[in-house]
C-alpha cells in the first residue's frame, strides 16, 4: 500500500457501519455513540476551558456527522473523521470563547529534551559523557495503575499543550495507530511523533516525580 | 546455518518479548521474519557475542536468507537447538576476565607512561572495593583511562555493560585496534569456555 | 570528554529515538545501534520499561464511557430527524 494510504482493514470495517448508519440503523449508531462519546468529549476537553463547552462541542459535532454521512467517502476510517470534525469545531469555539492563549500553547520552538540533562554526566566528564549519572528506578506496575497514580497522570495530560495532548489522548489513552492520528488531526507522521514524544515526556516527569515522592 | 543468539531468561527475545519455543526433540519449532523487510529473526557469529550478551545463550539454526549486517544476522526464519547450559552461572568468570584484561591494559599504559608508582598501587592485591577506590584517586591527577577499572569493577553485575566499559577502556587506550583487540578476546573467552567452534 | 567510539550511542540521546523506537519506524541502522546500547545500558533498560509502563496506565484512562441517559435520547432524537426527514 502506498504511504499514507488509509488502513485497509480499517475500511472494511467501517463499511458496513457506514452503512447501516445511512440506512436509519439506530442501534448501530447508539453502538457508535457509545463507543466514541467519551472519547469525543475526553479529547474535545483539550481544546475548550469548561467541561460543558466540550459536550457542546460534541453534540454539534454529531450532528455534523449525521448530516455529512451521506458525502463520507472513506477515504480515511470513520473515527478519524469524526474526530476531524470534534478538532475543527472544539478549536474554533475555544478562539470564539476568546480563550487567552496559555503560553504553553506557543509550541513553536519547544525543543525541550525528553528528560532533564542534570540526571546525566556532563560534558566534563572524563569517560562517560551524556550516560545516566545514576540509572533510573523501576516504577513498580502496582503503583503505576494505583488510583492515585493514575489521576495524576490524566492531570498531567491536561495540563499538556492542546497539540501535545491530542496527540497523546488519541495514541496512549485512546489507543489509536499513528495514521488514524494524522488523518484526524491533519498532521504529518513526523509532526505527530514529534508532539508524542514531547508529550510524554513531560507526563513522564509528573509520574517520576510522584512516584519520588512516595518512594523517598 | 547454526549461529548463536542471546535471549532473556525464559527464552524471550530481549527487544520484541516474543517467546522462542523450546527445542523438544532436538530442536524447538520455527520463528518466522515478520513481513517488513528489516523484520528478519536476528542471530550472531561468534565475533558479535560480546555485543549481544544477555542471560541466555543459545546455539540457533538460520534458514532463508541470511544477510550480515553490522553485528547481526538476519534471517527469514530461525530455531532454538540448544541452550549452552553453563553461560548463566560462568557471567561472573566472564566479567572477571574483562576486569583483569582491563587492568593489565591500564598497568600496562602507566608503565609504558612511566607511571611506575601508579601501576605498582594498581597491581597490588586489594580487594574490589579498594581497588575501585585506588583506581579513581589515580584517575584524579592522572591519566583519565585509569578510571575504566573502577567502572568494570563496579558495573560486574551487568556483563554486558562491563563488557562494553572493558571494550571503551581498550579504546581510549589503543583506539579502534585496541577495542577490537579487546571485543575478539571477550569471544575468544566464550568461545574457548563453552567450546563453541565453529558453526557447520 | 566522552571517551565512547563515536559510533556509540550515548543515553542522553538514545532517550531522544525512544517514541521512534517504540512506533517501530528506525531504520534497520539506528534500531540496531539502539539495541546495542540497551545490552550495554541497564539504566535505558529501566527507561524503556518506565515508558512502556506509562503508556500502560494511560490506556487505563480511555475506557469506553457512554453518556448519560438524555444526552443518548437527544443524540437519538438527532439521529431520527436526520434519517427520517
Amino acid at each position: 500500500m502506498p504511504a499514507g494510504a488509509p488502513d485497509l482493514q480499517a475500511l472494511v470495517q467501517d463499511s458496513p457501519l457506514v452503512e447501516a448508519l445511512r440506512a436509519g440503523d439506530e442501534r448501530a449508531f447508539l453502538g457508535l455513540v457509545g463507543q466514541l462519546h467519551g472519547a469525543m468529549v475526553r479529547f474535545a476537553r483539550g481544546f475548550v476551558s469548561s467541561d460543558a463547552a466540550a459536550e457542546d462541542v460534541v453534540q454539534d459535532a454529531w450532528a455534523a456527522v449525521l448530516e455529512g454521512i451521506d458525502r463520507f467517502e472513506g477515504r480515511s476510517a470513520l473515527r478519524s473523521w469524526i474526530f476531524g470534525i470534534v478538532a475543527n469545531l472544539a478549536r474554533t469555539r475555544a478562539t470564539r470563547d476568546a480563550r487567552s492563549v496559555p503560553l504553553s500553547a506557543l509550541e513553536a520552538d519547544d525543543a525541550e529534551p525528553a528528560v532533564d540533562p542534570s540526571e546525566f554526566l556532563p560534558p566534563s566528564h572524563p569517560r562517560w559523557a551524556g550516560h545516566w549519572a545514576s540509572y533510573p528506578e523501576a516504577w513498580p506496575e502496582s503503583q503505576l495503575l494505583a488510583r492515585e497514580t493514575l489521576a495524576r497522570i490524566r492531570d498531567a495530560i491536561e495540563r499538556l499543550p492542546p497539540a501535545q495532548r491530542s496527540v497523546l489522548q488519541l495514541r496512549d489513552v485512546e489507543g489509536w495507530s499513528s495514521q488514524e492520528v494524522c488523518e484526524a488531526l491533519s498532521l504529518s507522521e513526523i509532526n505527530q511523533r514529534v508532539l508524542l514524544h514531547r508529550a510524554r515526556s513531560r507526563v513522564r516527569r509528573e509520574i517520576a516525580r510522584h512516584v519520588q515522592r512516595r518512594n523517598p | 546455518m547454526l549461529a548463536w543468539k542471546f535471549l532473556a531468561p525464559g527464552a524471550l527475545a530481549p527487544f520484541t518479548g516474543i517467546s522462542w519455543p523450546l527445542p523438544g526433540e532436538g530442536h524447538g519449532g520455527w520463528v518466522e521474519a515478520r513481513s517488513k523487510p528489516a523484520r528478519g529473526v536476528h542471530a550472531c557469529v561468534l565475533e558479535d557475542l560480546p555485543y549481544w550478551i544477555d542471560q541466555e545463550l543459545w546455539v540457533v539454526e538460520l534458514e532463508g536468507e541470511v544477510t550480515r549486517t553490522r553485528r547481526q544476522l538476519i534471517a527469514g526464519r530461525g530455531r532454538l537447538v540448544a541452550r549452552v547450559d553453563e553461560w548463566p552461572s560462568a557471567q561472573a568468570e566472564f566479567t572477571g576476565a574483562c576486569i583483569e584484561r582491563t587492568r593489565r591494559r591500564v598497568v600496562d599504559a602507566l608503565l609504558a607512561a612511566g607511571r611506575d608508582g601508579d601501576a605498582a598501587l594498581l597491581s597490588a592485591p586489594r580487594d574490589p572495593e579498594a581497588e575501585r577506590q585506588t583506581a579513581l584517586s589515580i584517575a584524579e591527577s592522572g591519566p583519565t583511562y585509569v578510571g575504566y577499572v573502577a567502572d568494570v569493577i563496579r558495573r560486574r553485575p551487568y556483563p554486558g555493560t562491563c563488557a562494553y566499559m572493558a571494550a571503551n577502556a581498550a579504546a581510549a587506550i589503543g583506539n579502534v585496534r585496541g577495542h577490537d583487540q579487546e571485543r575478539a578476546e571477550q569471544a575468544a573467552w566464550f568461545s574457548a569456555r563453552f567450546r563453541l567452534g565453529r558453526p557447520r | 570528554m566522552s571517551r565512547a567510539l563515536p559510533a556509540d550511542l550515548v543515553c542522553i540521546v538514545a532517550v531522544e529515538r525512544v517514541t521512534e523506537y517504540l512506533d517501530d519506524v528506525l531504520p534497520l541502522r539506528e534500531r540496531t545501534e539502539f539495541e546495542e546500547h540497551l545490552v550495554t545500558c541497564p539504566g535505558c533498560v529501566i527507561y524503556l520499561r518506565q515508558v512502556r509502563a506509562q503508556i500502560a496506565a494511560s490506556a487505563e484512562l480511555g475506557r469506553p464511557r457512554p453518556p448519560p441517559e438524555e444526552v443518548t435520547q437527544k443524540l437519538l432524537d438527532m439521529f431520527r430527524a436526520s434519517r427520517g426527514g
